[in-house]
């Protein structure tokens, strides 16, 4: 284990503590526990969660609901855990889709081995999946558009910029970077809501219905032009993660 | 106001198979509170800051806990929650209701 992993592995700990889990019982129970995200990706923020990936057998998942308080506590514990069977890990859904594509690529296994790492390939239903989750937003969004609050305008708008940049991803084969990677990408190529949105014409599922999604996405030019949130955007960028970033931007070039 | 909207919420918008647009009008119900709340945030509130602006110190640990889990279970990694999570969050959401109509001295006026 190198010392990412290290660190990595002492703040799952600190966390789980935090939120009243059993680390030591899940050490032995567990077959894999896979960390993934911005904390795995080293692009986390302070007070960014941490996303765990617990592989279990299928009897030790029955009555595994989190009652409220827990999931409560492990919020505030800054945990945000997907639990999953082994059946699940193997099968043609899960390795075809969005999320293990991500943590195949920007995982770090801190239990068991990644053996269904190699077999990941993403599939048309993630894309699928992802277009009628952006549509299903965007109509949802722009319904309610008159009655949001104006701080949740600049929530949802980058929201739907995020989803829709994940969705030409996905439409590329190319697995999603962790959200802060995303943004750096989207500041730095500066080439804004029409590109995006003519690259998001180009896709057969998309055409005809951008209106909701370019109704949102174009009163975003405030937010492109905000030289502020562009100098952030490029200040955070600390060395050990251009490694990540090199990566990340040669996958997002990739697409073009 | 947020009770009523939270009602709303439950009886004629919670779709368990679309998370997004439980969340969206979540978002709108907070902010027909807010409206009548003025309050300085910039950012966007949920629903456990949502109920500590309008019931002060009042609120008890367990609508808290109830309204962060709530918001946990629409917004699982992905945005896709299974459908055992979102039938946790109808039953969060009726507990979070019950609660807050508690608070009201005059229920059925609001109930309307």
């Amino acid at each position: 284990m190198n010392s990412h992993s290290q660190l990595i592995l002492r703040i799952v700990q600190t966390r789980f503590r935090r939120a009243g889990l059993d680390w030591a019982h899940l050490q032995e129970s567990a077959r894999e526990v896979v960390v993934f995200g911005s904390h795995a990706a080293g692009v986390n923020r302070k007070g960014s969660d941490m996303d765990v990936l617990v592989v279990e057998d299928a009897a030790q998942m029955k009555n595994a609901r989190l009652e409220v308080r827990s999931r409560a506590q492990m919020k505030r514990g800054g945990l945000d855990l997907v639990r999953m069977s082994a059946a699940e890990i193997e099968s043609a859904e899960w390795l075809g889709s969005e999320l293990a594509s991500h943590i195949a690529v920007y995982g770090l296994w801190l239990i068991g081995p990644d053996e269904w790492r190699d077999r990941v390939q993403i599939s048309t239903n993630a894309g699928d999946k992802k277009e009628r989750h952006l549509l299903s937003l965007a109509r949802s969004v722009d319904a309610h558009w008159w009655r949001l609050h104006p701080c949740f305008h600049q929530k949802y708008r980058s929201t739907i910029r995020r989803e829709l940049q994940r969705l030409l991803l996905l439409r590329n084969a190319i697995p999603i970077p962790p959200t802060r990677i995303l943004d750096f990408n989207w500041y730095v190529d500066g080439s804004g809501v029409e590109s995006l949105l003519s690259k998001a014409a180009g896709q057969a599922g998309l055409r005809g219905n951008l209106d909701h999604i370019s109704r949102i996405l174009s009163t975003c030019t405030k937010e492109t032009k905000n030289k502020q949130a562009k100098a952030s955007a490029l200040q955070w960028c600390p060395p050990s993660t251009s490694l990540w970033l090199t990566r990340a931007r040669e996958l997002l070039r990739a697409q073009d | 106001m947020l009770y009523r909207g939270l009602k709303t919420l439950s009886d004629e918008e919670f779709d368990p198979t679309d998370a997004e647009s439980v969340q969206v009008c979540l978002d709108a119900h907070i902010s027909d509170a807010l409206r009548k709340i003025p309050t300085h945030h910039r950012s966007p509130l949920d629903l456990h800051d949502t109920i500590i602006v309008v019931l002060g110190n009042r609120a008890d640990s367990d609508l808290l806990d109830w309204a962060e889990s709530f918001q946990d279970l629409i917004n699982t990694y992905g945005g896709n929650p299974s459908e055992e999570d979102m039938d946790q969050a109808a039953e969060v959401l009726e507990s979070i209701i019950d609660t807050l109509g508690s608070y009201l001295p005059n229920k059925e006026s609001a109930d309307e």
